[in-house]
């Protein structure tokens, strides 16, 4: 039996090539603890990548055990159960049935549960024992349980289910290490590969059934399981009813709100500026060192102008998102962002969005990148897809440097609000509104055309309030970091040397040619006619191509077309030229073509993807270009 | 699949229908449980009674889910099922009720509480 379920499934050869390294998944629902214990098992040991073909991330970790044995650990997405609804537990189902691409089926399993909701959690417990796979069932979140009164015969729960147990409190590590002589078995080989056969009930294979007798029959086995346990609900923690009752107030709800949206903004736009400033500076004097020890050739000025500016324009933004997911952590790991979801969610739900829209669009001020993946919580398909379309709308710190050009070099300095606001703050406050009313203005278009749909149902599941794991916090930072600096940097540097290809050709006697005879002043003038109306003429045209890459390009790229020596948004040189160049009306309109449209490839290549086709990076970037000329178009007639 | 819930055109009356299949599920053993119970028809008094009418801090019983299957669906995977008790314990600022349910806290919309048919349960059934 056991032989021929191996080889019917496919399924892990531990037996036959002992060289193999044994594979473990770690599976349990949303708030279970799941990451918690996965980072303390595996610490920096791990990788992120995407499953193929999905934008599911998968988190794969290396566990060292004793003797030097060690296994592979994989955190799977929080799922509540495998109807294959959302992506996440697609990929669920798939990794646990060896039915992914280049992965080897797992060995064993290891199921968390936060044992303060047994009964709510254990509906995972019957799709996952199907499986037959051997279980770890880790009741986490043990002490806690205590605490609040709560009991469970651990002996008895596993002797029904036929897995071992292991309580644990991933918060303080309490258990982790039996979980570790756990793993420690299965790399031995022990268990490992064998099919289990669960006698659960007498239920029959609940895919076969229609979706609500499946749910109650999964529900009154779970009922049974947890009777036959002799598990003691734990009374309501005090903590989350005294915390709920200030956060969820009619009146302080709102308002405490609206203050950590504010602390949040104030960290991106104030804390992390003496970090990027010194990134700024670093990448400066290392460019300078490399171009002085390089000889004076082609080469030199491919690598300092452009792969060295190109992407140091990507790593300035780090400290911005790096500031902006400690904070966004925080309030997610502390039980806050679900209420924040909550709260949010009837303003959201009336444009056409919903509560889990929120902390994407909230990201979106950072950077639009993070924030398109951070969509992928919202269950809905077309909720999701409108988030993504208008989180772009949102101003990302990458249209700082543009608009910190134009409002110095066109705006005056005259107070508007006696000394509490200038013009200049002003007319920076109101284009962050304007991306504010373009975004609630698309969802509420986009939900009465193409993602038009019966309105749908918003569930939020309330952990209990805990206190962040500064372990975890700072893990999730490493792994944010490293994914936005992969996939920004790739774009940023591929454009990069396009860019300064097109600035080397065609060649002439004395090398370079001028930047207006070179390939890309040529694109600059096919441009020229369209941009026209607007009141532009080629050299922004080169600006708007190149910012395409990035929006803070066009700044380094108007510095070098004007033959300003230092391309600095700070520069008073460029900032006076400009004025000379370009009416009032035409600078205004250039501020919001660029507050609206998508000049960002790194956005379009990951709408790309999270929407697995062309069609609605397409529609995004073609609409917005819509917005942004015809917005720049009225404004150069008005002003 | 979704055969159960026809209940948009005739709202709240697939109970029998379920009971029903939930027999032929477990047989005998387990037909204690609330939800295995036949429903009489003097049970159906309160047939329009829904989870938004419900005041603060009483305990419900649910009854069935009124509206389609794609929607039904994530509140079947979080326990919300026909049988399971519900209280609400707060509203949310925006009017949207929070409600308990095996020792979790689920937030809904107000409009999905409205298709969540309840019934009040009985002092008898308040004892055990």
């Amino acid at each position: 039996m056991v032989e021929q379920d191996l080889v019917a499934s496919g399924g892990p050869a531990t037996k036959d090539a002992p060289a193999q390294t044994p594979i473990v998944a770690l599976v349990g629902p949303p708030n279970s603890g799941k990451t918690t214990l996965f980072n303390q098992l595996t610490g920096l040991r791990q990788k992120v990548a995407n499953y193929p073909g999905v934008t599911v991330e998968k988190h794969v970790g290396h566990v060292s055990l004793t003797e030097g044995r060690h296994l592979s650990l994989v955190d799977l997405p929080g799922v509540h159960g495998f109807s294959a609804r959302t992506l996440d537990e697609r990929v669920t189902r798939d990794v646990l049935e060896g039915k992914v691409e280049g992965m080897q089926s797992p060995d064993a399993l290891i199921l968390i549960v936060d044992v303060t909701r047994l009964e709510n959690q254990l509906m995972l417990v019957e799709p996952v024992l199907e499986m037959g796979l051997p279980t770890l069932l880790v009741l986490n979140m043990a002490d806690e349980l205590d605490a609040r009164g709560g009991s469970v015969d651990d002996q008895a729960l596993a002797e029904r289910l036929g897995v071992d147990i292991v309580r644990t409190s991933a918060r303080t590590g309490a258990g982790i290490d039996d979980v570790r002589a756990y793993l420690r078995g299965v790399a031995d080989g022990g268990t490992a590969g064998e099919h289990v056969e669960r006698e659960l009930s007498n239920v029959p294979a609940s895919t076969a059934l229609p979706v609500i007798d499946a749910f109650a029959a999964r529900r009154t086995l779970v009922r049974n399981i947890v009777q036959d346990a002799d598990f003691v609900p734990p009374g309501p923690s005090q903590l989350t009813e005294r915390l709920d009752s200030l956060f969820l107030h009619r009146l302080w709800g709102p308002l405490i709100f609206f203050g950590v949206v504010l602390l949040v903004f104030q960290s991106i736009f104030t804390w992390a500026v003496p970090l990027m400033d010194g990134i700024d500076w670093m990448v400066a004097t290392s460019g300078d060192w490399v171009s002085s020890s390089l000889p004076d050739t082609w080469y030199r000025s491919l690598i300092v102008d452009g792969v060295w500016a190109g992407v140091g324009s990507v790593i300035i933004f780090l400290p911005q998102i790096l500031v902006l997911f400690l904070f966004l952590g925080i309030l997610e790991d502390s039980g806050y962002m679900a209420r924040a979801a909550v709260i949010a969610d009837r303003a959201m739900y009336r444009v056409g969005l919903q509560g889990r829209a929120f902390l994407p669009l909230l990201s979106g001020y950072a950077c639009a990148v993070p924030a398109i993946l951070a969509a992928r919580t919202i269950d809905d398909e077309r909720d999701r897809l409108a988030t993504i379309f208008v989180t772009p709308f949102m101003t990302c710190s990458a249209r700082l440097p543009v608009y910190a050009l134009l409002i110095a070099a066109f705006i005056p300095n005259r107070p508007v609000l006696g000394p509490f606001m200038s013009q200049r703050a002003a007319v920076l406050l109101g284009l962050y509104g304007l991306g504010i009313v373009a975004a609630v203005f698309t969802a509420f278009l986009l939900k009465r055309t193409l993602l038009k749909a019966e309105p749908t149902s918003f569930l939020m599941e309330l952990p209990p309030y805990r206190i962040p794991s500064p372990r975890t916090l700072m893990l999730r930072l490493l792994d944010r970091s490293k994914i936005f600096l992969r996939r920004a940097g790739r774009i940023i540097f591929a454009v990069a040397i396009v860019l300064w290809t097109l600035t080397q050709f065609p060649r002439t006697e004395a090398g370079a040619p001028d930047i207006e005879q070179s390939a890309l002043g040529t694109i600059g003038h096919v441009i020229e006619p369209v941009i026209e109306p607007l009141g532009l003429d080629w050299r922004v045209g080169i600006g708007i191509v190149t910012s395409l890459a990035a929006r803070e390009v066009i700044v380094g790229t108007l510095g070098t077309i004007y033959g300003v020596e230092t391309a600095d948004e700070e520069a008073v040189a460029l900032q006076e030229i400009l004025r000379r160049d370009l009416e009032p009306g035409a600078a205004i309109g250039l501020l919001i073509f660029f507050a609206f449209a998508l000049q960002c490839m790194s956005t379009v290549a990951v709408m790309r993807r999270e929407t697995a086709g062309w069609k609605w990076p397409l529609v995004q970037f073609t609409y917005m270009l819509l917005l942004g000329y015809v917005g720049a178009f009225i404004a150069f007639r008005i002003f | 699949m979704g055969r159960c819930f026809r209940a948009f055109e005739r709202p709240c009356t697939l109970v029998e229908i379920q009971f029903q299949s939930q027999r032929d599920l477990f047989g005998a053993g387990i037909t204690e449980l609330p939800m295995h119970r036949s429903v009489t028809a003097e049970e159906h008094q309160s047939e329009d009674l829904r989870l938004g009418d419900i005041p603060m801090q009483q305990e419900v019983e649910l009854v069935s889910l009124d509206m389609p299957d794609e929607l039904a669906e994530p509140l079947l995977e979080r326990g919300v099922l026909p049988g399971c008790r519900i209280c609400p314990v707060r509203s949310s600022p925006g009017g949207d009720p929070i409600v308990s349910i095996n020792g979790s806290l689920l937030a809904l919309r107000r409009e999905t509480a409205a298709c969540l048919c309840v019934k009040l349960l009985s002092s008898l059934q308040d004892a055990g």
